[in-house]
């Protein structure tokens, strides 16, 4: 008898073993960083840092090359600035805040790679000899000197102590302008990001992962009120598991309000809490509010109108479009009161494209790289967006092969490397 | 969602893990077969008891009703050898709360399910069986706050249960069940005590 | 690695109602190995052939299905054959129609005394499958090789159970989708697999197979249609249902 318990003991503990991923933002500390006499950097700081970098040491973590660029989250009159780095190697981004410490520059923060769970802390400095001098003058020279930025990166919490190296190579690529769409409102919860898919708080990271726009889904709760969730259904992917089940349009928002919590303890957001976001807290120009649900869609257009026009007061360049990803949708956005001059976005046939006179034909890339019908596209004044390009190598291709005007990825961070790294 | 099929996996490891495979009183020869085939049908009822704080978060300040009525019903098919197979459905409460909101708004929410299952059932001593199986389960959401709500999903899940029947007559027995109850949405499952009567209503 | 299995209510209860249950042995009887049917258990063959039918059913992780957390059904259509005392060849269908994954393979197998035996083999795989969802095309193909080592203990009666592992290895996916290349970048060593079966007889001359494999990989071939993009091993739990003819 006891071989035989010894044996099921064995398998329960094979059979118990269930790996829980996780990757939670290292705890970014770091007192030199902190210091009283640590200032902002300049706007002119920022910008001369911006770049295409090769990367010395680190590369079997971030890969041989990355492009930095700045991004901003505007919170009231108090403004938060992250250099994001976007790595060559799949799919790795660093996130850092930097600092002026008298004739010193820090930049301090997190490294992730949202394939795995891969993730620790980044610091970096700039002194004497590595451009430091030219990056805090006002002044803007013609020649630019090396700018090497050296620092160390760890995993998880543990003080970084691997060296990794970045030098200067080359201004970033914007000559072809890019949307970079993030799914999701930023990523997708099974990525393990900082903040639920398709919340505020993603809105929020979007530009630090790569993204100018966002893909957002709407649903409406039994009460009609528009609401940010992707999934037909209320399901422990994406909430904090609480006895409710079933469609989400079964539940009012006061109910589901009250009640839900996503898997990172947000709310799930109203659309009008999302695009407030997107026009007070985010510099992003594009929104597509991806339609799931069938039905009057005159709330969803009311919003759009009313957000566009409250960032237009602000004197932003916002692109808010309705998204047509089927049949059904269709139907009901030509009910809409002058339909064809709504900016949509379309994802079935360009004959649909013409009939809802869309602003933006978005096939899906499985369909290829459709040159000839992209070129149509714009002949008309229309734009092309593909979805959802993940993979870095078809990225690449459809840059180098391809003339869309924009990519939805899950991985806007690789999009964003390969668009500002082009040459 | 490991549970789910891990607890199955134990329950066969177990089922397996004695020497003591007794005879049903049918059983005749040494190779364990018994004489006919036959169809016994399983009526059960009675309290299932839900042991984990999953599913009720804390911030809803939950005041959890862990023990609730299950009722089940049973048919399976037993061949000449002492493995059977069958099919169980009924309809069971897998837990209920009182809530309280953010605001101090009051609440409640209750978890039924209808489980669709496929069984499969041995006899390890004298009328007693152990029963073990697969399927689903149709969950339905009550919710009673800020307005009330009905709503359903379709579970994956599973069931085992051990029970004791004495014999009244050949074809009726009644006795007892312990039975764990899980759907993979639920979290964890309710372990449920019944009584039962059998009935094998068919002999051929 | 948790072992959360241990932490559960119902998991003790489960282990108490059984381990209760079992408590007492009684006499019980033997039937000779060589009159009982297998095909999972790690023993010599006795007869020529043996020939299961049935299904396995895979649960797929949400990090993959998202809206929908369900089972996969696929027939399992399995035969063993005696090439040697020791050694048996080993083949497998796992049919799905629209995507099939058939698997070739050797078994040495031997006894180590009258309940305990064990075996080990080699499978190599090749899956390939097509979808046509939503007006475009995507297919895919790929091969495995599955080394793996089994331990089985013969009960009294007929009950056979069988312990296996396998390690799972992926080569050569290619996966397309409409006329694009998914470019994939799969780990070699994928994962690996742990399954538990239990054989014992049925009804009539039939035996029953039932069994769950538990496995760890990064890459399982029914989901190749997801294109999914994640570097970590996943959980796919299987149930194993057959029937040996």
């Amino acid at each position: 008898m006891m071989k035989q318990y010894c044996v099921a003991i064995l398998c329960m503990l094979i059979f118990s073993c269930k790996k829980k991923y996780e990757a939670p933002v290292p705890d970014a500390r770091w007192d030199l960083f902190s210091s009283s006499t640590a200032t902002v950097l300049t706007h002119n700081t920022r910008n001369k840092l911006e770049g295409v970098y090769s990367i010395t040491d680190g590369t079997d973590v971030f890969g041989p090359s990355a492009a930095l660029k700045w991004s901003y989250t505007a919170n009231g009159r108090d403004t938060t600035y992250h250099l994001s780095m976007f790595c060559e190697r799949q799919v790795v981004y660093v996130i850092c805040e930097g600092k002026r410490l008298d004739s010193t520059i820090l930049l301090n923060g997190y490294w992730r790679n949202v394939v795995n769970t891969e993730t620790g802390l980044a610091r970096f400095t700039l002194s004497k000899n590595s451009g430091v001098g030219y990056l805090l003058d006002s002044s803007n020279p013609d020649t630019i000197p090396a700018i090497v930025i050296t620092g160390t990166f760890g995993t998880g919490d543990v003080p970084p102590d691997r060296p990794i190296s970045l030098q200067y190579s080359r201004p970033l690529y914007r000559a072809t302008p890019l949307e970079i769409v993030a799914h999701r409102g930023g990523g997708r919860t099974s990525d393990l990001l900082p903040a639920s898919e398709n919340t505020v708080e993603i809105i929020k990271m979007a530009s630090r992962l790569g993204a100018t726009g966002i893909e957002i889904d709407v649903r409406f709760t039994s009460d009609s009120v528009p609401v940010l969730y992707h999934d037909a259904t209320i399901n422990e992917r994406l909430i904090q598991k609480n006895g409710m089940v079933g469609p989400i349009e079964n539940y009012s928002y006061a109910q589901l309000n009250g009640l839900v919590r996503l898997i990172k303890g947000e709310r799930i957001p109203t659309l009008r809490e999302a695009l407030d976001a997107v026009v007070y807290n985010t510099s992003l120009r594009y929104v597509w509010l991806d339609t799931k649900f069938t039905g009057s869609m005159q709330k969803e257009r009311d919003l759009q109108v009313e957000y566009m026009q409250k960032a237009a007061a602000m004197g932003r360049n916002l692109n808010i479009t309705i998204g047509i990803p089927d049949e059904d949708v269709l139907k009901n956005f030509l009910k809409l009161s002058g339909y064809q001059n709504i900016p949509s976005v379309v994802e079935l046939t360009p004959q649909d494209v013409t009939t809802t006179n869309a602003k933006i034909w978005a096939p899906r890339w499985t369909l290829g790289l459709q040159n000839e019908e992209v070129e149509r596209m714009h002949a008309a004044g229309r734009k092309a967006f593909v979805w959802t390009l993940d993979v870095p190598e078809n990225i690449n291709k459809y840059f180098l092969q391809g003339k869309f005007d924009g990519i939805l990825s899950n991985y806007p961070s690789s999009v964003a490397y390969y668009y500002y790294a082009k040459q | 969602m490991l549970n789910n099929k891990t607890l199955l996996f134990y329950f066969l490891l177990f089922l397996t893990c004695s020497k003591s495979f007794g005879q049903e009183d049918e059983v005749t020869s040494q190779t364990g077969r018994s004489k006919k085939y036959s169809l016994i049908l399983y009526l059960s009822g009675g309290a299932g008891y839900f042991p984990s704080n999953a599913g009720a978060p804390g911030y809803l300040k939950p005041k959890l009703a862990r023990i609730n009525p299950v009722t089940t019903a049973r048919i399976m098919w037993k061949p000449d050898h002492r493995l059977k197979a069958g099919f169980e459905t009924g309809y069971m409460t897998f837990y209920s709360y009182q809530l309280t909101d953010a605001n101090g708004n009051k609440g409640k929410v209750s978890l039924d399910a209808i489980p669709l299952l496929l069984e499969f059932s041995v006899s390890v001593k004298k009328h007693f069986n152990l029963f073990a199986g697969p399927g689903f389960y149709i969950l339905k959401t009550k919710l009673n706050y800020a307005g009330s709500a009905e709503s359903n999903k379709v579970s994956t899940g599973w069931m085992a249960a051990a029970a004791y029947t004495a014999p009244l007559s050949k074809e009726i027995s009644i006795g007892a069940e312990a039975k764990w109850l899980y759907a993979a949405e639920t979290i964890r499952g309710s372990f449920g005590l019944q009584l039962q009567a059998s009935w094998k209503f068919l002999k051929w | 690695m948790t072992p959360s299995l241990l932490k559960t209510p119902g998991i003790c209860v489960c282990i108490i109602i059984c381990l209760s249950a079992f408590s007492k042995s009684t006499a019980a009887q033997n039937l000779p190995i060589e009159q009982q049917k297998f095909i999972y258990f790690p023993h010599p063959m006795s007869s020529k052939w043996t020939t299961s039918i049935g299904l396995t059913a895979t649960t797929l992780p949400y990090d993959i299905t998202e809206e929908l957390h369900y089972r996969v059904p696929a027939g399992d259509f399995h035969v063993i054959r005696k090439v040697g005392n020791k050694v048996n060849l080993d083949g497998r269908l796992s049919i799905q129609l629209l995507q099939n994954l058939a698997t070739v393979g050797a078994r040495w197998t031997t006894a180590l005394n009258n309940r305990v035996s064990v075996g080990a083999g080699n499978e190599v795989g090749y899956w390939f499958g097509f979808v046509n969802f939503a007006g475009f095309k995507s297919r895919g193909s790929g091969w495995q090789n599955i080394p793996n080592v089994a331990i089985g203990y013969r009960f009294n009666k007929q009950v056979l159970l069988s312990f296996r592992a396998d390690a799972i290895m992926n080569f050569n996916i290619k996966t397309f989708a409409g006329n694009e290349r998914v470019t994939t970048d799969y780990r070699v060593f994928s994962g690996s697999s742990y399954t538990i079966a239990l054989e014992q007889p049925f009804y009539g001359n039939r035996n029953l197979t039932l069994g769950f494999r538990a496995l760890y990989t990064d890459f399982f071939w029914q989901t190749w249609p997801a294109f999914e993009s994640f570097d970590r091993n996943l959980f796919f739990p299987q149930l194993i249902i057959g029937l040996i003819l």
